[in-house]
C-alpha cells in the first residue's frame, strides 16, 4: 500500500478526525499540542506503512498505537507525566451498563472510556459515524441530519437507529479489546 | 414510538458521543486540509525512494564492472599491479565521478520529502 496515494487520502479522510479526537483524550493537557502529535502520528505511520499487518489488527487500532507512543514521547520532552484520566471508571463496565440503564456521570469523565468510543465510531462504516456525530455531537436535529444525509425523515431515524445499535456493538468490542490486549 | 428501555439507550450513545467528541477534540479543517499536502508530499517522496534511482545503478552497474574487469588481469591475467595503471585510474575516476550526482539525486529526493 505504500505509495499509494490515492489509498491514503481514503484512510486519511476516514481516520484523521478520530485519530485527533483520540489524541485529545491522552494527552489533555493544554501545555501539549495534540496538532504535533498527531501530524507525527501520521508521518511515522506513512513511514512505517510496510509493517502494518491488517490479520493482526485494524488500521485505526494500529494508528492509535502509533499515536500512543508519540504522546508519551511527547509528555517526556516536556517532562512532565501523561495525564491522569479524571474518572477511574473502568470501560469494561460500559458493555453491562449500556442496554440496562443511564450511565453514571463518572464513565463520561474516564479518559479511557473516551478512546474507546472514539475507536468505536472509527470502526463504524462512513455513514453511521456522520449521522452520529451530527446528531449527537453537533446537535443537529433529526430533520438536519436527514438533510445533511441527504435521506427522508423516516429514513434517517431509521438510520439513526442502526448506528445506534452498531456502535454499542463497536463499543463493547473495543472495550473487550483495550482490556484484553 | 420508542420504549423507555430504546429512549434510555438512545441517552447513553448520545452522552458518550458527546464526551467523546467534545469542542476540543475537533480537528481544526485548515490544519487538516495542509497536513494532508504534507503528507501526500511525502507518500510521493516514498513512492520514488522505493527503486533505486536508474543513474545511480548505471554508474554502480559500471564501476563494479571496471572493478572486477581490474580484479581479473590481477588475479587471472597475473598481470603486475605497475602495468595497469590505465584501468586503475578509470575505476577510481568513476568511482570519485559516481558521488557527485548520486549526492544530488538524494538530495533532490530528501527535498521533495519534506516540502
Amino acid at each position: 500500500m505504500a505509495g499509494n496515494e490515492a489509498a491514503l487520502a481514503e484512510l486519511y479522510n476516514r481516520y484523521a478526525d478520530m485519530l485527533y479526537a483520540f489524541i485529545s483524550h491522552l494527552v489533555y493537557d493544554p501545555r501539549i499540542d495534540t496538532a504535533d502529535i498527531w501530524h507525527d502520528a501520521w508521518l511515522a505511520a506513512i513511514r512505517s506503512l510496510h509493517t502494518f499487518d491488517h490479520k493482526r489488527c485494524r488500521f485505526f487500532t494500529w494508528l492509535c498505537s502509533i499515536a500512543r507512543h508519540k504522546a508519551m514521547d511527547s509528555c517526556r520532552r516536556a517532562a512532565r507525566r501523561p495525564a491522569e484520566s479524571l474518572s477511574s471508571f473502568s470501560p469494561d463496565r460500559l458493555a453491562a451498563l449500556i442496554d440496562d440503564g443511564p450511565l453514571p456521570e463518572e464513565a463520561m469523565a474516564s479518559s479511557a472510556v473516551r478512546t474507546s468510543v472514539i475507536e468505536a465510531l472509527a470502526a463504524l462504516p462512513a455513514e453511521y459515524r456522520r449521522m452520529l456525530v451530527a446528531r449527537y455531537a453537533d446537535g443537529a436535529t433529526v430533520q438536519e441530519a436527514a438533510q445533511l444525509a441527504g435521506k427522508s425523515y423516516k429514513a434517517a431515524e431509521s438510520l439513526l437507529s442502526r448506528a445506534r445499535a452498531a456502535f454499542r456493538l463497536a463499543l463493547k468490542k473495543a472495550t473487550g479489546e483495550t482490556h484484553d490486549g | 414510538m420508542m420504549d423507555n428501555n430504546e429512549r434510555t439507550r438512545e441517552e447513553n450513545v448520545a452522552r458518550l458521543v458527546r464526551a467523546g467528541l467534545p469542542a476540543e477534540a475537533r480537528l481544526d479543517p485548515r490544519v487538516k486540509q495542509d497536513t494532508w499536502h504534507r503528507l501526500s508530499a511525502v507518500c510521493r517522496a516514498n513512492r520514488s525512494d522505493a527503486f533505486p534511482n536508474f543513474a545511480l545503478i548505471l554508474l554502480a552497474g559500471v564501476t563494479g564492472f571496471m572493478s572486477l574487469w581490474a580484479v581479473f588481469e590481477l588475479m587471472v591475467l597475473k598481470k603486475p599491479l605497475a602495468v595497469l595503471p590505465t584501468e586503475l585510474v578509470v575505476v577510481s575516476a568513476l568511482n570519485l565521478a559516481a558521488i557527485l550526482p548520486a549526492f544530488v539525486i538524494w538530495v533532490k529526493n530528501k527535498r521533495r520529502q519534506y516540502v
